[in-house]
């Protein structure tokens, strides 16, 4: 009834905490569905929880060090956790075998910082390593192999000279998967094309330390970065002409939209989510001391909105649900925060005659009150209509099949109407070969004999 | 009219459950028609509701036993008194002579609407007042029966003898002279007398029969009197009754006792066995008619035996879920194998890592599934050649996947342990699974040799169990900020994954 009442054309942010959930985890993400939340734990091990039913239903045990990042496929059947062991595991949560095996593992010789999926097929994986690189690895069979993305040097001869290249330290697809972007550990952001892998634009971002995080909006076309001077720069990206063969790359200076920071203490940020209509930004503050999310409100010139305090742990990890006015923060304890927009329930607004009451007031109706032939009646008096019309028309009603069963669709392919310039290819490229991950899978209940928590 | 339905009314305790008592003040024929009506509301199954009341009926007033009969085909009890003579005050009668009378009169009928549905159509039966009887008060139908001439020798009517009705003419007729003997009169599901199934040639009538209490029908000597001739209870049982189910049972048992069977093992596979709630039956309109049949409005339906068994489909069902248990596992066995290979290269790598003076990583270690199944091989008989070759000159060129770096090389410091860890978590992992599904696989095939085994015929003694209950494998203990972890993971903790 809630969801009805608030009105779908004003999401606003959240501003309370929802629940706990205990949890151990250092990283947690919503599915493009907002249904689940992927924890990820320090031991290793990752925890998928059903937000519905606030419980955890699969437990995916495979890393023998610490997750660094897990990101959904577009159906959440997948789940890609990277890992300090190395590794970066996909798994299905379709499979039925108990416990719940893994489709692939792919390893590389570094610690992996971050891996996530291409938006369009989880098939294609960006992982960036520790150790500065980032490799693009296509499972698809016709496409199968891994490629490191590297920079463009004019001396191309030269194998090593790694120390005027900079290191990566951020990589991330961007919505429509057609770019890589990638921060440096000089402030530069590149921006790859995910089909040819070659470089297309440089964006030099002065006074920028380290890059540290990168987060798009959910059209694409602007992007925040987290940078180790603590500010949080918002860009409107340009739009990027099809790579050509020769190797040309732009190089340009992106100029900030606007600038995020905290000036009393200037704290700096784990992490940042947009909104799903863009319109908020929710940066995750780094205070040792409390747990702080700020919300930056876009579309009135960047002004704060609010502070969410979410109690003395301090914040890890912050992530914006894909559809509703929620967030999901980690704390240092491993606890889960939902945050959610709490709505007074106005029954009084429901219908015309109603109003609240403080008791209960015991009501005794007339006989003929509640009669439905007296009803269609008296309309048909009033609007001159037919009894029997009417009377049909309240069968049609009762018959109606109420479908309960399908949810709201997430996005659905907004990122198609992106097609600009006509550059098709990138986008059959990437559908080529598709991967297993299906629109209306759903994830096996599993019953547990014992009783769970 | 209340009054006169009383002395019909008062007997009712004796009736008991089957007729609810009505305050309708209309003939008793309608009073207890909801019984009647009852029975021919159903479609198909269960016309065992009849014989199951009658049971009842019979059981609880076994004075009755003889008079009484089932309401679907109408006797009259023999040894009450004259039906005619019961005037509308009925206090004055002897109770007894109250009680049959009255009995026979909402015997009648009881009985009386057994074709309520069907039109009486063939020529009246002169002095029909009989369905005056039972459509008019009861005070008028009294009069005139007296001189009531029945069956087909027409007489008048004699409370010695026991007469059936027939189901489409409602006529009375004596059994014997209609060639029936008494055993076989509870048997009668609907009677037909000779009169209609002549007059009617097109129609085919015939009298149909209900099936015989196989207590009765196992007994040495059939037909003798003592074996029972109740007819058994319909769809639900074959029986008539608890106690001939019983002792049927009972000789079987003693008889296969008798012939070297074990008691107490019988007892075994029998004890969880539980009573049915219920039975579907399939059943076909057909032309013909058989013992089995019901009559329904000129529609003849038959129960259909299932083609296939309770136990065959059980059989293929499990046979099936092995078959999908086998691939998986399988499956598997093939994993483990790759995993066999990772351990193996890792132990060679780390050996040879101690014998050289470099880093020693070998970068093969990050092959996919795919490419461990091509080159496996290849990397393994590297290990083997690869000996004899390190004291030679350090640029081996198939040798690119070993890292030259030094000692403690930055990027892959550490990659003994970790790499021995992993492969040891990871072979753990798919041992439990492993495991699992073998303890299903074997779980299945006993319960199909049980289905196979004869002994233990009784299908519902299988505990379910389909998919065993999921639980997180290794579970960890909560780590309080301790990255530290055991190799092989903490076998004391498997089970349930503790949240705290």
């Amino acid at each position: 009834m809630n969801t009805s009442l608030l009105n779908p054309f004003n999401i606003t942010y959240p501003t309370a905490v929802q629940a706990s959930l205990p949890s151990q985890c250092t990283l947690a993400r919503f599915d493009r569905s907002g249904r689940f939340v992927a924890a990820g734990r320090s031991d290793g091990s990752a925890a998928i929880w059903d937000l519905e039913t606030r419980a955890a239903v699969r437990w995916l045990e495979g890393h023998v060090k610490g997750i660094t990042s897990v990101d959904w496929s577009r159906n959440s059947r997948f789940v890609l956790t990277s890992s300090k062991d190395w590794n970066a595991i996909v798994w299905d949560l379709a499979s039925d075998i108990d416990p719940p095996q893994r489709r692939t593992t792919i390893r590389f010789d570094a610690p992996v910082s971050s891996a996530s999926f291409h938006p369009r097929n989880s098939q294609i994986i960006l992982a960036l390593l520790q150790s500065g690189d980032a490799y693009l690895v296509d499972l698809r069979k016709k496409h199968r192999g891994r490629v490191e993305l590297e920079e463009a040097h004019d001396d191309s001869d030269e194998e090593s000279s790694t120390s005027p290249r900079s290191a990566m330290t951020v990589a991330h697809f961007d919505p429509t998967g057609r770019h890589i972007f990638v921060g440096t550990s000089t402030g530069s952001i590149l921006v790859f094309n995910t089909r040819t892998k070659t470089i297309v634009a440089r964006h030099k971002i002065p006074g920028a330390g380290v890059m540290k995080g990168f987060d798009f909006a959910k059209s694409g076309r602007r992007l925040v970065t987290n940078s180790s001077d603590r500010t949080l720069r918002q860009f409107t990206l340009p739009i990027y002409p099809p790579p050509i063969a020769d190797r040309e790359c732009t190089e340009q200076e992106l100029e900030p939209t606007h600038r995020f920071s905290d000036p009393i203490n200037r704290t700096a940020w784990h992490a940042m989510s947009f909104s799903p209509d863009g319109e908020w930004l929710a940066g995750g503050a780094a205070d040792p001391a409390s747990h702080k999310i700020y919300i930056w409100d876009i579309a009135n010139d960047g002004q704060l909105a609010s502070t969410l305090d979410g109690g003395r742990e301090p914040l890890i990890y912050v992530h914006w649900h894909p559809s509703k006015p929620s967030i999901v923060s980690t704390t240092n304890h491993g606890n889960i925060l939902i945050w959610h927009c709490p709505s007074p329930e106005r029954w009084g607004a429901f219908a015309g005659g109603f109003e609240e009451v403080d008791e209960n007031v015991e009501y005794e109706e007339r006989e003929d009150e509640f009669d439905i032939v007296n009803l269609s009646l008296i309309q048909s008096y009033l609007f001159e209509e037919d009894e029997s019309v009417l009377a049909k028309r309240k069968m049609r009603q009762e018959e109606e099949e109420v479908d309960i069963l399908t949810g709201k669709d997430a996005e659905e392919d907004i990122v198609d109407h992106l097609r600009f310039n006509g550059d098709e290819d990138d986008f059959f490229w990437a559908d080529d070969e598709p991967d297993e991950d299906e629109r209306g899978w759903r994830m096996k209940i599993v019953m547990e004999d014992d009783d769970m928590i | 009219n209340p009054s006169s339905c009383s002395p019909l009314l008062k007997p009712e305790p004796t009736f008991d459950t089957p007729i609810p008592p009505y305050p309708s003040s209309t003939s008793t024929a309608l009073s207890v028609k909801p019984e009647r009506v009852s029975t021919l509301s159903l479609d198909t199954v269960v016309p065992s509701r009849d014989s199951g009341t009658s049971t009842v009926k019979l059981e609880e007033r076994p004075i009755q036993k003889k008079k009484y009969s089932q309401p679907k085909s109408r006797t009259k009890p023999s040894g009450s008194t004259r039906k005619p003579k019961v005037p509308a005050d009925g206090l004055s009668l002897k109770s007894k002579k109250l009680s049959t009378a009255a009995i026979k009169k909402s015997a009648i009928a009881a009985r009386s609407r057994s074709t309520s549905v069907m039109p009486v159509g063939t020529t009246p039966v002169p002095g029909s007042e009989i369905r005056a009887l039972v459509e008019v008060e009861p005070d008028d139908s009294e009069e005139g029966m007296e001189d009531k001439l029945y069956c087909i020798c027409k007489t008048k009517y004699d409370d010695e003898r026991v007469m059936i009705a027939c189901d489409r003419c409602d006529e009375w007729y004596h059994t014997s002279c209609v060639n029936m003997p008494d055993m076989e009169v509870d048997l009668v599901d609907q009677f037909i007398c000779p009169l209609c199934v002549e007059k009617n040639p097109h129609l085919d009538l015939r009298t149909t029969w209900k099936r015989r209490c196989l207590n009765g029908l196992q007994q040495v000597d059939p037909n003798s009197p003592d074996s029972c001739h109740k007819p058994a209870r319909g769809a639900f049982s074959k029986y008539c009754s608890d106690e001939c189910g019983v002792q049927y049972m009972h000789m079987r048992i003693s008889l296969w006792v008798e012939n070297g069977g074990s008691r107490d093992r019988l007892w075994d596979t029998v004890k969880n066995a539980e009573r049915r709630e219920g039975v579907v039956v399939l059943a076909h309109a057909m032309e013909e008619q058989s013992r089995s049949t019901m009559k329904m409005e000129g529609r003849v339906l038959t129960i259909v035996q299932p083609k296939i068994t309770k136990t065959d489909r059980e059989l293929a069902r499990l046979r099936e879920r092995l078959e999908t248990l086998v691939q998986k596992r399988e499956a598997l066995k093939a994993e483990m194998d790759v995993v066999a290979w990772r351990e193996k290269v890792t132990e060679l790598a780390i050996q040879h890592a101690d014998t050289i003076d470099q880093c020693g990583w070998d970068q093969r270690l990050c092959f996919g599934d795919e490419e461990v199944t091509e080159f496996g091989t290849s990397v393994l008989e590297s290990y083997e050649e690869g000996h004899s070759q390190v004291d030679m000159d350090g640029a081996q060129e198939e040798a690119e996947w070993w890292c030259m770096g030094k000692k403690k090389c930055d990027r892959h410091f550490g990659w003994q342990k970790l790499r021995m860890a992993e492969v040891e978590f990871d072979k753990e992992t798919k041992d439990q699974a492993l495991q699992k599904l073998t303890k299903l696989e074997r779980e299945i095939r006993k319960r199909v040799e049980d289905i196979l085994d004869p002994q233990a015929h009784l299908g519902k003694t299988k505990i379910r169990e389909p998919s065993s209950p999921r639980v997180p494998v290794l579970s960890r203990p909560a780590v309080n900020g301790q990255l530290k972890h055991k190799p092989n993971g903490d076998q004391s903790k498997k089970g349930k994954k503790r949240k705290e």
